[in-house]
This record gives structure tokens, sequence and C-alpha cells, in this order.
């Protein structure tokens, strides 16, 4: 049985894992989903899954490829969401209080979550963390058209929205 | 608002400076507690499948009165391996006597294809798999007294899946559901 081979010897090196990785996840998982809170709860799914199959993922390069894409897979499928969401309310008794956000970043998970959430997977890895179309590609196990599209439609639906954001707060300069 | 590219790279690090990390030891205990659920699944549904499998032992001496063995159901073809436009004759059992029977194929998308000579002729590259799943009517017959049924159909001549499902639906003795039966042909065209 796979979790049993979770020895001793390998959690030492889980729980480094576990502490620096868990934040930054966290982060771009946020990207994600438009949320902390339910970053942080598929991002513990993650790190819960990966802890059963430990043995083998620390033997990967970068065992937070593996956690990153197990997490925006789940991020990304509204089903297992809502019943982890529920699952993690009946956890915490919905005391969890929510996290500390500037405005302007609020703001923006508000405008994240108007992109539809397979093409917020595509921001993150291409926009934030840079990773070329094909890489991108085989991480979600798309085709780069695919994932071409998808970009160019969630920066569009950003952009349209930032625009309308900024129109509404007040007169401003457009470039025509 | 700035460009939404920094923009997200702001929210990301922000996110991450808000993010809240459980102590590893309550992830270790949801995950301890995950496998053991997994575990009495696992024995639940092993102790279900050897008790369905282990025959039933009476200790009085009570016969129980013959129930009503529902007839066989089977499904077969011949020729199990045809060509579209290939003729097969299709039998089964297990309908309710006198109800119609209707026989068909169907296919899932991505299952293989058989193309044809001709359509090889015509493309140069033709499609290696169903771009859709599919299903064709093929023709229906009526089960007789015994509740078997025999019918003979002609494959269609544009249908080049390599192994689809014939499927054969009838009234079930005894129950208003619906049987459905099906068996796996191949066709491969030369």
């Amino acid at each position: 049985m796979e979790h049993q081979h979770t020895g001793d010897r390998e959690q030492p090196d889980f729980d480094e894992f576990y502490r620096s990785a868990c934040p930054r996840l966290v982060g771009q998982l946020f990207s994600v989903t438009g949320s902390v809170e339910q970053a942080e709860d598929v991002v513990q799914e993650a790190f819960i899954r990966s802890l059963s199959r430990w043995a083998r993922i620390q033997a990967y390069d970068v065992p937070e490829l593996w956690v990153r894409r197990v997490a925006i897979n789940l991020a990304v499928s509204d089903l297992r969401r809502l019943r982890r969401r529920a699952t993690a309310l009946l956890r915490l008794g919905a005391q969890r209080p929510p996290a500390a956000l500037s405005p302007e970043t609020a703001d923006l998970a508000e405008l994240v979550r108007r992109v539809p959430a397979n093409q917020r997977a595509v921001l993150l890895l291409h926009d934030v963390l840079d990773l070329p179309l094909e890489q991108v590609a085989a991480q979600l196990n798309l085709r780069v058209s695919t994932v071409r599209g998808r970009l160019a439609r969630a920066r569009a639906i950003l952009a349209r929205h930032v625009a309308t954001d900024t129109d509404a707060e007040g007169p401003v300069s457009r470039h025509v | 608002m700035s460009d939404p590219r920094d923009s997200l790279h702001r929210l990301v690090e922000e996110g991450a400076l808000a993010a809240r990390q459980p102590p590893l030891a309550s992830l270790r205990r949801r995950a301890q507690r995950r496998r053991r659920a997994r575990a009495a699944t696992i024995a639940v549904v092993l102790v279900a499948a050897a008790a369905a499998a282990l025959p039933l032992t009476r200790d009085d001496h009570h016969q129980p009165t013959p129930t009503t063995t529902a007839a066989p159901r089977t499904l077969t073809v011949d020729p199990a391996k045809t060509v579209s436009g290939g003729l097969i004759t299709i039998s089964g059992a297990g309908c309710t006597p006198g109800r119609t029977v209707s026989l068909g194929l169907r296919w899932d998308g991505g299952a293989p294809l058989s193309p044809t000579m001709a359509q090889r002729k015509e493309q140069l590259n033709p499609p290696a798999t169903a771009p859709t799943a599919g299903s064709r009517d093929l023709t229906t017959t009526t089960a007789l007294a015994a509740g078997t049924f025999t019918a003979k159909a002609t494959i269609p001549a544009d249908v080049t899946i390599r192994t689809p499902t014939l499927w054969a639906r009838c009234p079930a003795p005894d129950t208003t559901n619906l049987l459905t039966q099906s068996v796996l042909i191949q066709i491969n065209n030369p």
C-alpha cells in the first residue's frame, strides 16, 4: 500500500517542504480561486494527498509542481470545490476569519473571479509564473493552441473589467 | 488600476502573505483519518463481495419452494467479426415473450475507426478515431415464447467503428424495467 511507505525517515523533508511551499502555493492558487480561503482549502487538500504519496513524490525534481497541479485541478473542478468547501465549513465550524487583504487586492480578486476558472489557471502559470506556453500546456494536459486561446480570452476579460472599473471610478484619460 | 499582469503578481504575493497554514499535525491527522476511511470502505466492499459469492446455507430442513428463474440473459452475434455493410445474425434471450426487441449499435467519441477502402482512397489521411460518440438503430424483432429472439441485420455501410457495441433492448419479464444487453463486435474493413 502506497501510504505505508511514508516512514519517519521522510517526514522531516515533508515538514520542510510543507512549511516553505504552502504559503507560496496559497498565493498562487489565490489567483485561480479568487479567494484566499478556497486557495487554502485546495492547497491543504493537495498537501494531504501528497503526504500519502510522499515516498514517490519526494523523488521528483520539483515536488511542488505535483502539489500545484493537484491544487489547480481541485480549484478548477466546481463539484469538488463545493464538496470540499462544505467539508471545510463542517471542520472549521465556519469560524475562520476572513483573510486580511488590502482593498486593491480584494478588488482584483473580485475581478479574477469573473474569469472562468480554467482560464485563471493558464493566467497563473503563464502570466504570473512566466512559464512558456508549451510548459503550461504540458502541466494542464492541454494543447498549446488551447492554452493560447484561454490566455487571450482571460486577458481580454481582465482588461475589459479593469477598464470598466477604472471608468467607474472617475474620469480618466482614454488611450484610443 | 495598473497593468493586469503586475496586479496578478501583487495578488499572488499578498495571497502568500495572507495564507494561514494549519499545523502539519492537523494535516497528518486528516490524512490518517482518510486512510482509515478508505481501508474501512475496502473492507466493507470485500465482505459484501465475499457474502455475495459464498452460497448461503440453511440449518433447518425447510425446502424452499422453487423460485421462478429468469431466462438466461445472453446476446450473441454471428459472425462476431464483420465488415461495414456486412450481414449479421443476432440472438439473445431474457425478454418478455411477444414483446418488441430493439437492436442497435453505439460507440464512444474517440473510438478507433476501420476505414473502408473507398474512404482510404478518397482521403489521404482518414481520421483514426470517431470525433464524437454515436449510435445507430439496426432493426427490431419480437421475442418468442421462451423469451429468446433472433434477428438478421446489416451493418450500415457508413459505420466504420472498429469495435462498436451492439445492444439489444426489450422489456424484462416480471418487471417494468427495460433489459439492455450488449456485446462488442468487430468491424475489420479490408
